[in-house]
């Protein structure tokens, strides 16, 4: 259970990391093409403090959301298992897309289409978040996967 | 005894509305209640006052008497979110010509998922607006119900300032000038454009605009000399105070001192060539919600200080000033929570305006 517990926590971290990143790349690249002038030490602070600042000093800690989202979908994806031919990293990166989908979509319906997380502003940022839920489903898969192989 | 009558007296005080403030020289009494998020109050004379609710109601108050009937003819607004009827504003002849100027919220044509801020003018005749003409319609619509800005001013010469919030979801579009997100808009009084607007010969802009880079602008004064003074909501922190020249870039969102309200950095920097600063900023956010010049009599030692209310925590603040720069901000009446509106009254007396559904006037003024 517990390598369950920080296999999850870590593809929270995953989905986490790379939200803040696809975040501080998108402020970035746009005030880059209006010549400001951005340089390698302020993209590395810059993606640092966002990492730090979405995950606990948001009006709406972003990681929480992401941990809730995960959560539901990863307890879902489990009791789906049994009933689907998918491989367990296939079906937790399902999932893992499947929430951060949700969570952009619910956070902005519950602000009246405002857009809390600046990287979800277009269909692209939308994509590439959905890809952050991918990647963090599907490390959570494959450490199933290998505790799975322990057991047997 | 003197304890218990005392404290009688404070509690009659306390629950009749009426409060003094002790050495301040001044008391303040709640003159209305029952309003819908009121939003903007206009003085037709010291007895009569129009006060907008952001659901959509113009309403009438006639000797401290809020008239059950609100003014017919009231075009349909978007009530949603920040979304609704906004500012009330009469035109500087309003005596001849009985023109009044509303800003508000409202769906686009055709478009019914999207919405803009609108501002209309019409003639008001009795309890209705008749004669309505649309002033202006912010291009391009947007989905989000925040962000309009909506204050309005009359310039010396006549022409009319209105100010246009970047929508949130369209901060970047406050750089360019191909859109009304983040502008303070310049128009004759019939919404025509005049031929000294500062973008009049810049391809691609709009020719409306007279100012940029701004966020959510929701304050704008004029004083005596024509300096321009505008405020605006920052994110998380960043508030900013500013004096507004015609063609300046204020530099939302390329430059600010606030972060998003997801924690993450919009900008880390402050500062930029060609990009104005602020006269003062709050860290953290204020969220300043209107501001006044005062020039009363009423109190004297205030002539020529700016009054913001404030809707977090929910306060006016007086900065005293010396020229544009601020010398002194004073936080006053944070007893009343969010502070929607501060308007002067003809005889000087000042109007606060609190937020919410049970919305109040509260009077202020100087104890005789």
């Amino acid at each position: 259970m517990l390598i369950r517990i920080k296999a999850f926590l870590i593809s929270v971290s995953i989905a986490m990391g790379l939200v803040a990143i696809h975040t501080s790349v998108t402020n970035l690249l746009w005030l880059s093409s209006i010549d400001m002038p951005i340089s390698l030490g302020i993209i590395i602070s810059t993606i640092a403090s966002d990492i730090i600042g979405m995950s606990f000093q948001g009006e709406v800690p972003v990681i929480a959301l992401i941990l809730i989202g995960l959560l539901i979908a990863f307890c879902t994806a489990g009791l789906l298992f049994k009933r689907t031919t998918l491989s367990e990293p296939k079906l937790y990166a399902l999932a893992g897309g499947t929430a951060l989908l949700a969570t952009v979509m619910l956070l902005s319906l519950a602000l009246g289409s405002m857009d809390l997380i600046a990287g979800a502003r277009t269909s692209l940022g939308r994509c590439i978040i959905i890809l952050a839920g991918i990647l963090a489903g599907y490390y959570f898969g494959v450490q199933l996967t290998k505790v799975a192989n322990n057991e047997d | 005894m003197k304890i218990k009558t005392f404290a009688l007296v404070l509690t009659l005080l306390i629950n009749s509305g009426l409060a003094f403030s002790g050495g301040h020289g001044y008391k303040t009494e709640v003159v209305v209640d029952g309003l819908d998020h009121p939003w903007s109050v206009a003085f037709i004379s010291d007895t009569h006052w129009l006060v907008t609710e952001l659901s959509g109601g113009l309403r009438v108050v006639v000797d401290g008497q809020l008239d059950p009937n609100p003014v017919s003819g009231v075009p349909q607004v978007f009530f949603t979110g920040q979304g609704g009827l906004s500012e009330v504003r009469l035109h500087p002849n309003f005596s001849d010509n009985k023109l009044i100027y509303l800003s508000f919220a409202a769906l686009g044509s055709g478009e019914e998922k999207l919405n803009a801020l609108v501002v209309i003018r019409g003639r008001l005749e009795g309890n209705t607006l008749v004669e309505i003409e649309t002033i202006l319609e912010s291009y391009p619509l947007r989905k989000p119900a925040a962000h309009y800005g909506g204050r309005l001013r009359f310039m010396d010469d006549g022409t009319l300032l209105i100010t246009s919030g970047d929508g949130f979801n369209y901060r970047e579009k406050a750089q360019m000038l191909d859109n009304h997100f983040g502008k303070i808009v310049r128009v004759e009084d019939d919404g025509t454009i005049p031929d000294d607007n500062p973008f009049l010969n810049t391809a691609g802009a709009l020719k409306d605009i007279w100012s940029y880079g701004h966020r959510n602008p929701q304050g704008l004064v004029i004083s005596d000399d024509g300096t321009v003074f505008s405020h605006e909501h920052g994110p998380k922190g960043g508030d900013e105070l500013n004096i507004i020249v015609p063609g300046n870039n204020y530099g939302w969102p390329a430059i600010t001192y606030g972060v998003d309200y997801s924690g993450a950095i919009i900008s880390p920097f402050t500062g930029q060539e060609g990009m104005e600063q602020p006269i003062k900023y709050w860290v953290p956010s204020i969220a300043p919600s209107s501001m006044l010049l005062y020039r009363g009599d009423m109190f004297p030692q205030w002539q020529g200080d700016l009054f913001i209310s404030a809707l977090v925590p929910g306060d006016v603040r007086r900065l005293e000033m010396d020229g544009q720069e601020v010398e002194n901000e004073e936080i006053l009446w944070s007893e009343f929570g969010r502070i929607r509106h501060i308007a002067e009254a003809p005889d000087g007396s000042l109007i606060l305006a609190t937020d919410g559904s049970d919305g109040k006037l509260i009077k202020v003024s100087a104890l005789k």
